[in-house]
């Protein structure tokens, strides 16, 4: 290879490698609110790619929950392939629902996602013990719209047969 | 130095990425697309380098056995298994207090422990870790399944199902758990003495109802009363009383048992709407579509039984078509042709899909979708391509050169506007899976009219090979525009193709550009094949006055503009699909200046990317490229 496509190449490379440094690495986290009724606003930043998949550019928010069902953003990756559909389970559980806005507050995409609240323990003889979830994580995926500058959460609905499960 | 440091930092960032997240990763188990389909990652946790293997046998005897068991062995193909080879420092998982006594705790990658919540069968994985890593490996992943590597018996199950996959009894453990976190299916066993007082529960596979209530009222399970033994058993969710399970036996009740028939039920329903598309319908509904071709659904294909097609022409069942099945789908035909020919109009063809299962009572599993309906009609187009002929002919790689043919409508009616394509094949069966070198439009043809063209190709520089004879063909519509009477006359060889000569001494006209002030290069791109990661090395080049001038592209795998004159790679304005024309201009002092615009040319296909460099350089002929005499100004045409 000549020395001129060398630079080329590099140069095509430090580019690639700019294009990821030009999403900010910026604290993870900035919950706010602490009810149900205020949503969780985190911007988009330091998202971590993964070559993988296939598709679409594909958003995936790592959360954790703490026991008062607090969402804080732990982490951002993206990669390619389809969001799953919504699928709500006739279980103890929560539902969020989310929005991408952009820099100007418009929304592009929105949601919503099942978190599972409850546990199960499997017996050796067949069965399990139910139980609830203290802090927990749960992932989050969505379509990745162009100019995607921060995700907004809110809980939509808590199961109420808490009393059920054990 | 300053910004030295800084791109260096910021080139490192990517290498700052989790690299112990990206593990090998395997498609075990094949169903079909991703994104039609149920799809399930399973993590190996407490396996060593050495025990990959180890963990590729715990995966595979876990497959057969989930593969075996009804009704996962009538739809195998609407499951993928992904098995992501994390490996850990350490083997097993760790066994803290104050389940044990003499605590063991062990380095794993996805930090496995016994003793979860105090029980000390609770084995459970660290789920943010699980799920970052399920993610980055597989991004379309529906459920993650842990296997790990220790051999006391234990398991849980809530987000993700994390069982032992040593103990013997591991593969009817995390069975039984998809149970619950795939299937939403409640437990079937109870602890003595409880009494259930509340509403009705939410699982199809229990119920606050006694059996002459379920039938009354027609809820839950009563299609299947008196059915394989479905009654209704009082005991269940937890409750020896006041709640009652279909069977008295079930999977989600015991080990070792089969799924009941109502869990059964419910499994095939959840596998079914994860195929919320045929994998491929051709063509297109509504239509209208000339009777002449194949009319077509691709389904994944069943483990036992059939599905049955039911063509219906004006609600009329004509025909169960053809049914082929190759790999892991099958795909459902029906030509309607040869009956509605010498009777000019139109019909409604409807295909009716019936999953002819037991499995499931009520009216489909695919009821949104088991219907589908095109317009057929005679009064169709049918182009036929005659004669086709070199008007000069190549010889060489990248050569120009120019075909003619003529295309007729010997059809009932004109269609739509068409393109015809021109084909480099290396046999003579010419298809549209063939390299495209040229083509042209023909705009609607009257019945009985023709169009006769000459028009230019170009024997492509790259990819070609000695141990090809090639061979040139001309396909009519080989964008599939028209739905003709007969799609079986729209194929041409252009006879009389020399051997080309491959040498890389390219020919004299193979990379002529535009030069003046101003002038465009048209780049067409294919839009019907892509071919990412194909390299792609044209160099057009220019001889300007006063100068030797390059003028390249290189195509790379990110979107930006390069300014060639300070060589500064910028912002890339442009959003996926990323395809483009090319503009540039070469000024009488030999400086170029390229600019890279947003697309007019349509998407090849998902999942394609491409980026391009534009550059000018002084001609450097050490790197293979070439310059030669601007001559005239030519199309070029680039393939990916």
């Amino acid at each position: 290879m000549s020395p001129k496509w060398m630079a080329l190449t590099l140069g095509l490379g430090v580019f690639a490698l700019l294009s990821v440094g030009m999403i900010e690495k910026n604290p993870a986290s900035e919950a706010r609110g602490a009810t149900s009724a205020t949503p969780w606003s985190f911007e988009i930043r330091g998202v971590e790619a993964s070559p993988r998949g296939e598709g679409p550019p594909l958003l995936a928010f790592l959360l954790g929950v703490d026991e008062e069902g607090r969402p804080s953003l732990q982490r951002i990756f993206s990669a390619r392939g389809v969001a799953p559909a919504f699928e709500e389970q006739p279980d103890y559980g929560r539902i969020y629902r989310w929005e991408i806005l952009s820099a100007s507050g418009r929304v592009l995409a929105e949601g919503r996602h099942f978190d599972l609240l409850a546990r199960y323990t499997p017996a050796l003889e067949g069965g399990c013990e139910k139980s609830l979830l203290g802090p927990h994580s749960l992932l989050l995926r969505t379509p990745w719209p162009q100019g995607a500058d921060r995700i907004v959460l809110a809980i939509d609905d808590v199961r109420t047969d808490r009393k059920e499960a054990r | 130095m300053r910004h030295l440091l800084l791109i260096l930092a910021v080139a490192l960032l990517p290498l700052a990425l989790p690299a112990q997240q990206m593990w090998p990763t395997t498609k075990v188990h094949d169903g079909g697309p991703s994104n039609n389909r149920l799809d399930i990652v399973i993590l190996g946790d407490g396996y060593t380098a050495g025990q990959i293997p180890l963990f590729h046998t715990h995966v595979t005897n876990f497959i057969n056995h989930l593969l075996g068991v009804t009704p996962y062995d009538r739809y195998p193909n609407w499951i993928n298994i992904w098995r992501v080879d994390v490996e850990s420092a350490q083997s097993g998982a760790d066994h803290p207090a104050p389940c044990y006594s003499n605590p063991i705790l062990v380095n794993t990658a996805l930090n496995s422990k016994y003793c979860t919540g105090g029980t000390q069968r609770c084995v459970t994985a660290d789920t943010a870790i699980s799920l970052a890593t399920a993610f980055l490996n597989v991004p379309e992943y529906d459920k993650v399944v842990v296997l790990v590597n220790d051999p006391e018996y234990g398991g849980c199950a809530s987000t993700i199902a994390t069982s032992t996959a040593v103990h013997s009894a591991a593969n009817e453990v995390i069975t039984h758990e998809m149970g619950h976190s795939v299937f939403s299916l409640a437990d079937e066993y109870w602890s003595n003495g409880t009494t259930y007082t509340g509403g009705e529960l939410a699982q199809v596979n229990v119920t606050n109802q006694d059996a002459a209530s379920i039938a009354a009222t027609q809820t839950k399970w009563h299609s299947w009363l008196g059915i394989e033994n479905v009654n209704a058993f009082e005991g269940g969710r937890y409750y020896q009383f006041g709640i009652w399970r279909p069977r008295n036996q079930c999977k989600m009740r015991s080990l070792g048992q089969t799924f009941c028939p109502v869990c059964r039920e419910k499994i095939t329903e959840t596998l079914w709407s994860k195929v919320i598309v045929p994998d491929a319908v051709t063509p297109s509904p509504p239509g209208p579509y000339g009777s002449g071709g194949a009319f077509s659904v691709t389904l994944p294909a069943l483990g036992n039984g059939t599905l049955v097609a039911h063509w219906l022409l004006d609600g009329q069942e004509v025909s169960q078509g053809t049914t082929t099945t190759v790999g892991n789908q099958t795909t459902y035909s029906f030509v309607p042709g040869p009956f509605l020919a010498g009777s000019l109009g139109t019909s409604n063809l409807d295909l009716v899909i019936e999953d002819d299962t037991t499995y499931y009572r009520k009216a489909s599993p695919w009821e949104p979708l088991s219907t589908l309906s095109w317009i057929v009609t005679d009064a169709a187009p049918d182009y036929a391509v005659q004669n086709p002929s070199f008007a000069t002919v190549p010889t060489r790689r990248g050569e120009l050169f120019t075909i003619t043919d003529t295309v007729i409508n010997g059809g009932a009616t004109g269609g739509p506007p068409i393109r015809v394509g021109y084909y480099l094949s290396t046999d003579t069966n010419i298809t549209t899976s063939d390299r495209l070198i040229g083509f042209r439009t023909i705009p609607s043809l009257a019945p009985g009219a023709s169009s006769t063209a000459t028009t230019p190709c170009r024997i492509p520089i790259d990819g070609l090979s000695t141990l090809f004879n090639y061979h040139v063909g001309v396909i009519v519509d080989d964008e599939g525009a028209a739905y003709e009477q007969n799609e079986a006359d729209n194929v041409a060889e252009v006879p009389g193709l020399p051997a080309l000569d491959l040498s890389n001494t390219l020919s004299p006209d193979a990379l002529l550009v535009p030069y003046g002030s101003p002038q465009t290069i048209s780049f067409v791109f294919d839009a019907g094949a892509a071919h990412a990661g194909e390299d792609f090395y044209i160099f057009p080049s220019a001889t300007a006055p006063g100068a030797g001038t390059d003028f390249g592209v290189f195509v790379g795998t990110a979107p930006f503009t390069f300014d060639p004159l300070s060589f500064m790679v910028t912002d890339g304005t442009l959003g996926p699909p990323f395809f483009n024309g090319f503009q540039g201009q070469l000024d009488a002092s030999g400086q170029t200046v390229a600019t890279l615009f947003k697309p007019a040319l349509p998407n090849p296909g998902a999942g394609t990317t491409l980026w391009f460099f534009a550059l000018t350089t002084a001609t450097n002929p050490s790197d293979g490229s070439v310059s030669v005499p601007i001559l005239s100004t030519v199309p070029i045409l680039f393939f990916f």
